[in-house]
């Protein structure tokens, strides 16, 4: 039987929360849980909860001015749960940010932009069927 | 047999002595030789290592003797030197050559590349003398490095090649002339400056080039007492006749005997320049004739309000006599007539006085309230005149007393009003007034004029604000008005630092959104100064004694006879000038003075000053009129010890008001917001689709894909979020916390485009960088504050696309 995926989206703007979550929701024909998390900490909190997939927003600190950056979140993450593919996502200017997470262990990024849920939705599918391979080959 | 023997002892002896001393004197020899052998060698080794040539002996074609620079030259180790044949310091390709050279005896130098042992190749000069050496025929050649005299001699020809490209290419114009001034050189310049080929001008006499023969003299004078001429204007003229503005800059030629024998000299065309000097004056003028004319307008719309005075007020004393139907209906013309002209002579006036920087803001404490209603009334017959609807909504969190200029916030209203209702036939005209923002101290306020008018062509939208711009000449004729309403309302918002923007959409209607920052006032509640308009028929002034001190015949006889209807048992004495009144101000006992300002012989202000100082009576009303409404007069009358003041030509319901106001010792009966009771606000608009929207929700469509829930969820959020980020983006704007207003800005990008505003998102993006960068902050403020104009109507579209959409579910 086809197992569970679980996903968590990091993001300090509620709106694109929402619109992710729903847009993951209705157009991934897996079956997945979808978390969302306004703050890196939150996230790190659940990290026993092995999601799959964590989406994380570059910039964290619009509501909370002290919050752990998404450059920290994603340190911590590899450290605390290295199997989770950790998708950054950054505003167009940022492409240099974007490209330093994957060196430190990003799985892939997104830019922010009118693409960006196509593009979260195709490298959700990706990771999807990656998974299933690893674990068919176990 | 012992004497013999001793005696050749002797004789040894001595010889022995003998030899021994010639031989010290030889070993001295000896030593004194070879010390100046070795001071030679000394010498000879330091001659050698001093030399930057290398020198080698060379006999029997073998090198001998090098020196220490030919070591260094050639790059060469001494143990190396057994094995160096002399050929292969040439450079290879060059060797046959180089023997050639050498081979020709009767030079003694040549020139060749040689090469060091790392390959690096040099120019260099050989040179040989054949010399004997321990009876052998020998050579010494001497190698020298020719690197830096190539490099001079390189230079030398680039730096006449850049000389004579620098002729060929000035700008300017060089020749090169004789002593009789024909010429023998120019430059292209010169050729392209006069029109002339090179061909023409070679030979030809300067005096040709010159527009005025007697300069050409009065050049070469000064030439010749000087010996050169800088930057001397002149008139020249091209080969076409064209004169042409120069500056000549000379200098003479001389020959090896310091004699003259010709000129040289630069010519600049100037011509431009002086054309660009005399617009900067032109320009100059225009812009003091500009200020003259504000003046000169300021001055006129004076004098001509005077006279106006008298029109407008026996006008209204005329309607109020017996008149005949169609004497009634010429006076109404009359009447409507001269009111159109005082509002456009008031339009002169005051954009006259914004132009020539003249006009001044209030601070004072006022209601919002009461300044929305007052133009409610003003234009609630008008409107339904045209039988258009008058929506009026106020934000209930408004609040009501504020600081600013009531004056200019209901000018600036009353225009936008007025333009709303001249330009629209059918339909409703709207204002709505909604608190946007509040702190502690201030609260900004944003008013929006909509209607269902003919609307604005988008190509002239940019122009509106304009002075003397109507959208169209036709439109003029049509609606008249003198174009400057909206330009004066620009101005008059700006200088209150706030913004005002404008959607439109052709025969649709048109919104004026303007938004102004108010500083809160710690009084909530004024003194309501309102009276109903029917109360100046039914309640009498009472029993007044009254002074007018006023010089104008005319306007006295308006003033006294609007005042004698409002009660029967009012008096009224009349003072000529300030020194009459001062002096019935003496005699008589009066409950109130109304004091024109301008008058000969003691003008109202001197007159004021006398009564309350010199006859000390403080608590006599003085009531000021002044044909200069301007808000440095008003506080000039107040500060003078007037108590109000009444512009002419007044409103008779306004000089009632005063008069009452100043005359009454309790209030006259308040009125309560008349417009509630008429239900009207109430109302709310029933087309939404009025004006072009900002808002572009097709992106966040498309991305819901028709789940209506999630929309409804979004634009909640949206609606209650967007004021916030706004406000957080001020704060932190004030607060000079730039890495939050970073931060905020960053996160407002996705608020931007969700709500489709696609004309704010360069917008943010640059408060984000600037923030980012700390640079242009000052501009940064203007981007914040169209932030929050265009997230106010966003904001507002958004509420009705949520109040359609829940409509929608419920049905």
């Amino acid at each position: 039987m086809a197992r569970n995926y679980k996903i968590f989206l990091v993001d300090d703007d509620i709106k694109t929360l929402i619109m992710l979550k729903n847009h993951l929701e209705k157009r991934i024909g897996h079956s997945i849980t979808v978390n969302v998390f306004a703050y890196g900490e939150n996230c790190l909190d659940r990290l026993d909860e092995e999601p799959d997939i964590i989406v994380l927003d570059y910039f964290l600190n619009a509501i909370k001015e002290d919050a752990l950056s998404g450059t920290e979140i994603l340190n911590q993450i590899v450290e605390q749960r290295p199997q989770a593919r950790v998708v950054m996502m950054s505003g167009q200017e940022d492409m240099e940010t974007a490209l330093e997470s994957i060196r430190n262990g990003a799985y892939d990024y997104i830019i922010k932009n009118e693409k960006a849920m196509q593009r979260l939705e195709l490298l959700v599918n990706k990771v999807i069927m990656e998974i299933e391979k690893e674990e068919v080959a176990k | 047999m012992l004497t013999p023997l001793a005696a050749e002892l002797e004789y040894l002896k001595e010889e022995y002595r003998l030899l021994k001393q010639e031989n010290e004197a030889l070993y001295l020899q000896m030593i004194e030789v070879e010390k100046q052998a070795l001071e030679r060698q000394l010498m000879f080794t330091q001659l050698s290592k001093a030399s930057f040539e290398g020198i080698v002996l060379y006999k029997e074609n073998q090198i001998v003797l090098v020196n220490d620079a030919f070591y260094h030259l050639f790059g060469i180790e001494h143990r190396q030197l057994d094995k160096i044949r002399i050929l292969d310091l040439v450079a290879p390709e060059h060797q046959k050559e180089a023997l050639h050279q050498a081979e020709q005896t009767d030079k003694d130098w040549f020139e060749t590349i040689c090469v060091k042992q790392n390959g690096t190749r040099f120019p260099a000069r050989v040179r040989r003398k054949f010399i004997p050496h321990q009876g052998i025929d020998a050579m010494v050649i001497v190698f020298s490095d020719l690197t830096n005299d190539k490099r001079v001699e390189q230079e030398l020809i680039q730096s006449e090649l850049l000389y004579q490209k620098l002729f060929e290419e000035s700008r300017d114009a060089i020749y090169i002339s004789g002593l009789k001034g024909e010429l023998l050189e120019v430059n292209p310049a010169a050729m392209e400056l006069f029109g002339y080929s090179r061909e023409e001008m070679l030979g030809m006499s300067a005096l040709k080039l010159y527009a005025n023969p007697q300069e050409r003299e009065k050049f070469r004078n000064a030439m010749q007492e000087h010996g050169s001429v800088s930057n001397y204007e002149v008139i020249l003229v091209k080969k076409d006749g064209v004169e042409i503005d120069c500056l000549l800059s000379s200098t003479t030629r001389r020959n090896a005997q310091m004699e003259i024998i010709g000129y040289q000299g630069i010519i600049r065309d100037i011509t431009q320049r002086k054309r660009t000097d005399e617009l900067v004056r032109a320009k100059a003028l225009a812009e003091h004739s500009t200020s003259m004319k504000a003046q000169f307008l300021a001055n006129m719309s004076h004098e001509i309000r005077t006279p106006m005075n008298a029109v407008m007020g026996m006008t209204h004393l005329l309607q109020d006599t017996h008149l005949s139907s169609e004497q009634k209906r010429y006076v109404n013309g009359i009447q409507s007539a001269s009111e159109h002209l005082l509002v456009l002579i008031n339009d002169i006036l005051d954009f006259s006085k914004i132009e020539a920087g003249k006009l001044q803001l209030e601070e004072i404490e006022f209601s919002l309230r009461e300044v929305i209603n007052n133009i409610a009334d003003t234009f609630k017959f008008k409107i339904q005149e045209r039988k258009l609807d008058f929506l009026i909504n106020i934000d209930d969190q408004m609040p009501d007393v504020v600081i600013g200029d009531p004056t200019r916030l209901t000018q600036i209203l009353m225009n936008l009003v007025s333009n709303s209702v001249k330009f629209t036939e059918k339909g409703h005209v709207q204002l709505d007034v909604r608190m946007f923002t509040e702190d502690k101290q201030a609260a900004t306020i944003a008013f929006a004029v909509t209607d269902t008018g003919i609307g604005i062509d988008p190509n002239k939208l940019d122009y509106i604000f304009d002075s003397f711009s109507q959208v169209n000449r036709s439109a003029t004729r049509l609606y008249g008005g003198t174009g400057l309403g909206l330009a004066i309302t620009k101005k008059l918002i700006e200088m209150q630092g706030g913004t005002i923007s404008v959607k439109s959409k052709l025969t649709e209607g048109t919104t004026f959104l303007v938004v102004l920052k108010f500083v809160k006032a710690n009084n909530t509640i004024l003194p309501n100064q309102k009276h109903t308009l029917s109360e100046m028929a039914v309640k009498p002034l009472g029993k007044l004694r009254l002074l007018i001190v006023e010089d104008n015949e005319l306007n006295r006889v308006v003033t006294i006879d609007t005042i004698k209807k409002w009660g029967k048992d009012i008096t009224i004495d009349i003072a000529e000038n300030g020194e009459i009144g001062v002096k019935k101000v003496r005699k008589h006992r009066y409950d109130l003075v109304l004091m024109d300002v301008q008058m000969p012989k003691m003008n109202g202000y001197e007159a004021t000053q006398y009564i309350r100082k010199t006859l000390g009576k403080i608590n006599l009303p003085i009531l000021a009129m002044t044909a200069y409404a301007t808000t440095g007069e008003a506080e000039k009358t107040i500060t003078s010890g007037m108590n109000d003041y009444i512009s002419k030509p007044f409103d008779p319901k306004q000089l009632y008001q005063k008069i009452a106001r100043l005359t009454t010792k309790e209030p006259i009966v308040l009125l309560d917001e008349a417009l509630k009771s008429d239900g009207e606000a109430e109302k709310r608009t029933e087309k939404g689709e009025i004006y072009r929207h900002v808002t572009n929700l097709d992106f966040l469509d498309e991305s819901i894909g028709g789940d209506e829930d999630l929309k409804i969820k979004m634009l909640e959020i949206m609606i209650r979020e967007t004021p916030d980020e706004v406000a957080q983006m001020e704060k932190y704007y004030q607060e000079e916390n730039w890495e939050r207003l970073r931060a905020v800005a960053h996160k407002f990008k996705s608020t931007v485009s969700y709500m489709g505003l696609t004309g704010l998102k360069e917008v943010i993006h640059n408060i984000q960088l600037n923030a980012e960068k700390k640079e242009n902050l000052d501009i940064t403020k203007n981007m914040i504050v169209e932030v929050k104009n265009i997230c106010l109507l966003a904001c507002q579209e958004l509420q009705e696309e949520l109040s359609a959409l829940k409509t929608n579910t419920e049905t």
